[in-house]
């Protein structure tokens, strides 16, 4: 357990950065695969990466703020 | 040669190297020197061993999608990480990291260790190897990615031994952190590259279309670079309106 929580440590600093990307990941795998979309799922990698990092950041401003 | 494979690999694994310089410095000058470089260079030793067992078998499995995706999953997980932290730093949300601050921090755990005994010293060739062992293992990572992302393993390993002769001789000279050096902006750097090849080798293990091919990489870097900038600027915005109001208040 302690090295996977080492492992997740290394990787992972932030779950909604993390969570966020994946999601979008996924998404863009499903609008590939299943849609037949490959330019709208790279589209949609590069705005999962935009949103991700706005949306892990956004959260530090806030409770930087709120301190 | 590529250089693009070599620079990138310079660049990430110098970092890694300047923080394991930092342990090995720290530990030498309280504890003992010998046992020191000895537990780094032992290090060292067996993370070539690693590249040399799982690095050549991953780069001829390079056309295999899952290893795509496993390897561009982690990159960029572990760029994008880099990257959110410099950019939390350059905003002020974060405290830059102190070398220094570091080196100081290591002395003091050294010195209520206890004393120093003689021959090797376990404590020191423990922590030395360790430490090395660590930031060598996101080196090698780092080595592995770029080498397969640029189809130059030797560049990489190339631009990865160079960084390693630049610290070692930097560490020679300077005998203490590395302090000076803009470890942030290095990071950064590293984080933007790692995040732009992680997303765009995701993307190709699932075959996505990405306009204009491996070119996809720049404008996910410049992408990156301007919302980074971006954010930086809205948060020193924030936090500047923030203090204002309770100045007033």
């Amino acid at each position: 357990m302690k090295v996977v929580k080492v492992l997740w440590g290394l990787l992972v600093d932030d779950g909604r950065l993390a969570i966020s990307l994946v999601v979008g990941l996924v998404i863009a795998y499903i609008l590939r695969s299943a849609a037949h979309l490959p330019l709208v799922a790279s589209i949609l990698i590069w705005v999962s990466l935009i949103f991700a990092l706005w949306f892990s950041i956004e959260h530090q401003l806030r409770l930087k703020l709120k301190k | 040669m590529n250089i693009y494979g070599a620079i990138s690999s310079f660049l990430g694994t110098g970092v890694e190297f300047i923080e394991a310089l930092t342990i090995i410095l720290a530990v030498g000058s309280v504890r003992n020197w010998r046992s020191a470089i000895l537990g780094g260079v032992s290090a060292l030793v067996v993370l070539g061993i690693l590249v040399a067992i799982i690095g050549a078998p991953l780069a001829h499995i390079i056309q295999i999608g899952w290893v795509q995706l496993v390897i561009g999953l982690l990159m960029l997980l572990f760029g994008i990480r880099w990257l959110r932290k410099a950019i939390l730093r350059y905003a002020g949300l974060k405290k830059l990291h102190d070398e220094e601050e570091s080196y100081q921090e290591e002395l003091e755990r050294q010195r209520r260790a206890g004393a120093v005994k003689p021959g090797i010293d376990s404590f020191a060739f423990g922590t030395a190897f360790s430490g090395t062992f660590l930031e060598g293992l996101e080196a090698i990572f780092i080595v592995i990615t770029f080498g397969l992302s640029t189809h130059a393993m030797g560049s990489a390993v190339l631009g990865a031994a160079v960084a390693t002769v630049v610290v070692a001789v930097l560490g020679i000279l300077l005998r203490k952190p590395m302090a000076k050096i803009p470890e942030n902006t290095m990071k950064f750097i590293v984080g933007v590259m790692l995040t732009s090849f992680g997303a765009f080798w995701v993307g190709e293990s699932m075959r996505v279309d990405w306009p204009q091919a491996d070119l996809s990489i720049l404008y996910l870097a410049a992408t990156l670079c301007v919302l980074s900038y971006l954010i930086v600027l809205r948060c020193k915005s924030a936090l500047r309106a923030s203090a204002a109001e309770k100045g007033r208040a």
